[in-house]
């Protein structure tokens, strides 16, 4: 078994004009490890997460750089060519808005196929086996007529589970997951989180995911980096940063996220034993 | 979210400048007509039909009954400006309203209206214009004012289509619970919202226009004997294809220039005014 | 609680705020072809609440439940199939849009996404006044500013436009509007679900106190438990156009009588419970990888 650093952010920012968005965010991701990313909408944890996937948009400058073990290219100034050789390969995405990512005027199958003909890792009929097989592994139900179905004939949460079969497709080391389940379902929710879980360890995946709900991301990773105004202002396990935070935005987060009135939490927690 | 937002610069866009530099040319050679031309666009020059770029003191030469082809060229702007106006003007007025309506009304005579203007969408417009020519005789007015109506119904799509993604959004609800009736809602929420679209279609039909005046006053359906038109150049002209067919081409450029330039103003009018591209 | 109202009582004050009763809305699906059997689907079928005044009622439900369409039937967006929708003692039934100025009058609406709920081309200013020109209030500008400084905006926001605003302030924008007209009846539709956590807390916050200040029947539409239980003192739980249950907050979520309540409640995450998993998972990997139930760690140990 291999250890050491999957991935090395070092010294990233990313500027538009001479607005600083992301300021020197220096972090690496283990083998296996799963790292969270929690801070409010604004603190350059998408953006954070786009450079690691090599998806920076145009216009936006990057300073710093991005290393996966074993790619030579620096992902955060990669050209677009190279950069499309690690993405669906070496790194799966999963997006919060799942019908953004899928082709409309593919069916599902064709689509899954794809990534692993593209990156040839497959022959298209050896994919066409394989599809059927992610399918079934992310939970959809009747993976053969899902694999003649279009997008907009699946409801959120299937497609969700489709675009997790191609993140995974090609056995990525890392996976990067972006609010996947902010536009789902309470009750689909923790199921989905489930399958990234089992999916992420069944192909040895590292996990980078990023979400605004703490206790979404509580329940999936180890670590978890803080991010505000641009930068990392806490970091270490999920355990001890969440139980006790010592930057005050971190506290500031955990206090806004806490809903429940203080005198009926005891009562929260026995409702859920 | 607000991480990928990228401020915009207020510069304006090629298309616009371009499309917009050209329609003013257009316009400005159309208002300096009215004053001067290098010929009167009536004087035929016996001595030198079909003259070469530059004979005697014709800039472009002259046409096949001699007259001066810069002179009808800057003339000829003023009736592509009049039946773009005319044509596009009745097709938007009318085409707009009922597009709205169309949309926000979506049952009963909306549902009939539709129809009526699939209808309309299959019926050719250069034959209507000549059954307008037919029943009120030949002229440019009569031949725009056909093309005119045969633009109504893609208004009414184009607008149509609009206005019902505008009704569903929440400012229309909002709008509908601050209790603000259809008309209002229609003049204050959905016109504004739909007006790209409209501007598109304009600088689409316009084109169309332009280029139905110049088919019409070709077959002899459009602008008189007496009246410089860029399409009735090519008409009056077509025998020259094979020994003078310089001729022909200035007419055709200026009818390309023009198409072209009122389909980028357009196009970069609707980018300044879609507010997802306002970042200012 | 409100005390029940005697039969011979017409006072306004003693009806509730709504009262729905034996509700259906039927809609007709979209034929797949001009020859196709046309099929109906019940959004909401055989519903039946009634919301106290001064309440702060919650409706929950996930997508498809029939929350978003018992919304637009209360606020008279949309007319019931079949059935009765009362707000302030008057039926809504078979009257027109133009029938609806009482409604207009007590009843407001605050939408989910903060930007699409505004018209991108005006003003926040007339975006405020809308609901004032309408009612004929005269000094509008006047109440404008009041409405905009209640929600925490600064002067000079109505002249600008939605998009110079954050999420945050766009959706103060949009509780300015719903409040200037000084209704009586707030709808919140899944009003803080499109917000971060840090700005949901200030969102909240500020419509509970709006809703104590002007003492406001809130009604409170959301798919978040969470954000509910923080709101509301009463609750209906919807699912597949049915109303599943309904009663107190506290008694509902302490004890909830339906399966699928269970099931909803169980489904939110918390931190305390997420800590307790992450905890596991460390401890099992501390305590070695042979540990029979750590699912953890069984691919790296084959």
């Amino acid at each position: 078994m291999t250890t050491g650093a999957l991935l090395t952010v070092d010294h990233l920012s990313i500027a538009v004009g001479s607005t600083e968005l992301v300021n020197d965010v220096s972090f690496v991701i283990e083998r296996d490890e799963r790292l969270g990313i929690i801070g409010a909408s604004g603190s350059g944890k998408t953006l954070t997460c786009l450079a690691v996937a090599g998806l920076l948009p145009d216009g936006l400058k990057a300073t710093g750089s991005v290393h996966l073990d074993g790619v030579h290219t620096d992902l955060a100034h990669g050209a677009e060519r190279q950069l499309a050789r690690v993405r669906g390969l070496r790194i799966g995405t999963v997006f919060q808005e799942p019908m953004t990512a899928l082709n409309p005027t593919m069916t599902i199958g064709r689509q899954v196929a794809e990534v692993m003909v593209r990156h040839r890792m497959k022959t298209r009929k050896a994919a066409r086996a394989t599809t059927l097989e992610l399918l079934t592994s992310t939970g959809l139900p009747d993976p053969e007529r899902m694999a003649r179905s279009y997008p907009h004939q699946l409801s959120g949460v299937q497609r969700q589970r489709v675009v997790l079969a191609i993140a995974i497709a090609n056995g990525p080391d890392l996976l990067i997951c972006d609010e996947p389940t902010t536009a789902l379902d309470v009750t689909v929710q923790a199921r989905v989180l489930e399958l990234i879980a089992q999916q992420s360890r069944a192909v040895r995946a590292a996990l980078l995911f990023i979400s605004h709900d703490l206790a979404v991301v509580a329940s999936i990773c180890d670590r978890v980096l803080v991010m505000w105004q641009g930068r990392i202002v806490e970091q270490g396990s999920v355990i001890d940063v969440l139980s006790d935070p010592q930057h005050p935005h971190t506290r500031q987060l955990l206090a806004d996220s806490d809903l429940s009135v203080p005198d009926t939490l005891p009562a929260t927690v026995e409702d859920l034993g | 979210m607000t991480d990928r937002k990228i401020e915009r610069g207020q510069r304006l866009s090629p298309t616009l400048l371009i499309g917009g530099t050209i329609v003013a040319a257009i316009v400005l050679v159309a208002v300096v007509s009215f004053f001067w031309t290098p010929w009167s666009t009536i004087h035929t020059d016996v001595n030198y039909p079909a003259a070469g770029p530059g004979t005697a003191g014709h800039f472009l030469g002259t046409d096949t009954r001699g007259r001066d082809i810069a002179s009808l060229l800057m003339a000829g702007s003023r009736t592509t400006l009049y039946v773009g106006i005319l044509a596009v003007g009745i097709a938007a007025v009318i085409g707009t309203p009922l597009g709205i309506l169309a949309g926000m009304v979506r049952r009963g005579p909306a549902e009939l209206l539709m129809r009526v203007t699939d209808l309309m969408l299959a019926f050719p417009a250069l034959l209507l214009a000549l059954v307008f020519a037919t029943i009120w005789g030949s002229s440019l007015t009569t031949a725009m004012t056909a093309i005119g109506v045969a633009s109504i119904p893609s208004f009414i799509r184009v607008v149509r289509s609009g206005t019902v993604v505008v009704m569903t959004t929440d400012y229309v609800q909002a709008a509908r619970v601050a209790g603000r009736r259809r008309f209002a809602i229609a003049a204050r929420h959905v016109l504004p919202n739909v007006m790209g679209l409209v501007i598109v279609q304009v600088s689409v039909s316009y084109a169309i226009a332009i280029l139905a005046e110049a088919a019409l006053s070709y077959l002899g359906l459009g602008a008189g004997p007496t009246t410089a038109s860029w399409g009735r150049m090519l008409y009056e002209n077509s025998a020259a294809l094979t020994y003078a067919p310089v001729i022909l081409i200035w007419p055709g450029l200026a009818i390309a220039l023009a198409v072209l330039g009122f389909n980028l103003l357009g196009d970069g009018l609707r980018d300044r005014l879609d507010p997802r591209l306002a970042g200012r | 609680m409100n005390s029940p109202a005697s039969p011979v009582e017409t006072d306004d004050s003693l009806h509730p705020a709504v009262e729905i009763t034996d509700v259906w809305r039927r809609f007709t699906r979209p034929k797949s072809s001009p020859f196709a059997r046309t099929s109906t689907v019940d959004a909401l079928a055989d519903v039946s609440l009634s919301i106290p005044r001064g309440s702060r009622f919650g409706i929950v439900g996930e997508s498809g439940s029939g929350k978003t369409t018992l919304m637009r039937l209360i606020a008279g967006l949309d007319q019931a199939t079949s059935g009765t929708v009362k707000v302030g003692g008057t039926d809504l039934t078979g009257l027109r849009e133009g029938q609806l100025g009482f409604l207009r009058k007590s009843l407001q609406i605050v939408f989910q996404d903060p930007m699409g709920s505004l018209d991108p081309r005006m003003r926040v200013r007339n975006i405020v006044a809308e609901p004032l020109q309408v009612q004929g209030i005269r000094d509008v500008d006047a109440a404008v500013a009041t409405a905009l400084e209640q929600v925490g905006l600064p002067p000079d926001a109505g002249r600008r436009y939605p998009h110079q605003f954050s999420g945050g302030q766009r959706q103060r924008i949009s509780i300015a509007r719903a409040i200037a007209p000084e209704p009586e009846i707030l709808l919140a539709d899944e009003a803080v679900s499109a917000l971060d956590v840090t700005v949901r807390a200030q969102i909240l916050a500020l419509l509970e106190s709006i809703a104590m200040e002007r003492q406001l029947t809130l009604i409170f539409v959301s798919h978040d438990l969470a954000v509910v239980r923080r709101v509301c003192d009463q609750v209906a739980v919807l699912q597949n156009g049915r109303l599943i249950e309904t009663g107190p907050t506290e008694s509902l979520y302490r004890s909830p009588q339906q399966r699928y309540t269970r099931e909803l409640l169980a489904a939110v995450p918390t931190l305390a419970k997420s800590l307790a998993a992450a905890g596991a998972r460390q401890s099992a990997r501390g305590a070695g990888v042979t540990s029979a139930d750590s699912t953890d760690e069984a691919g790296s140990t084959a």
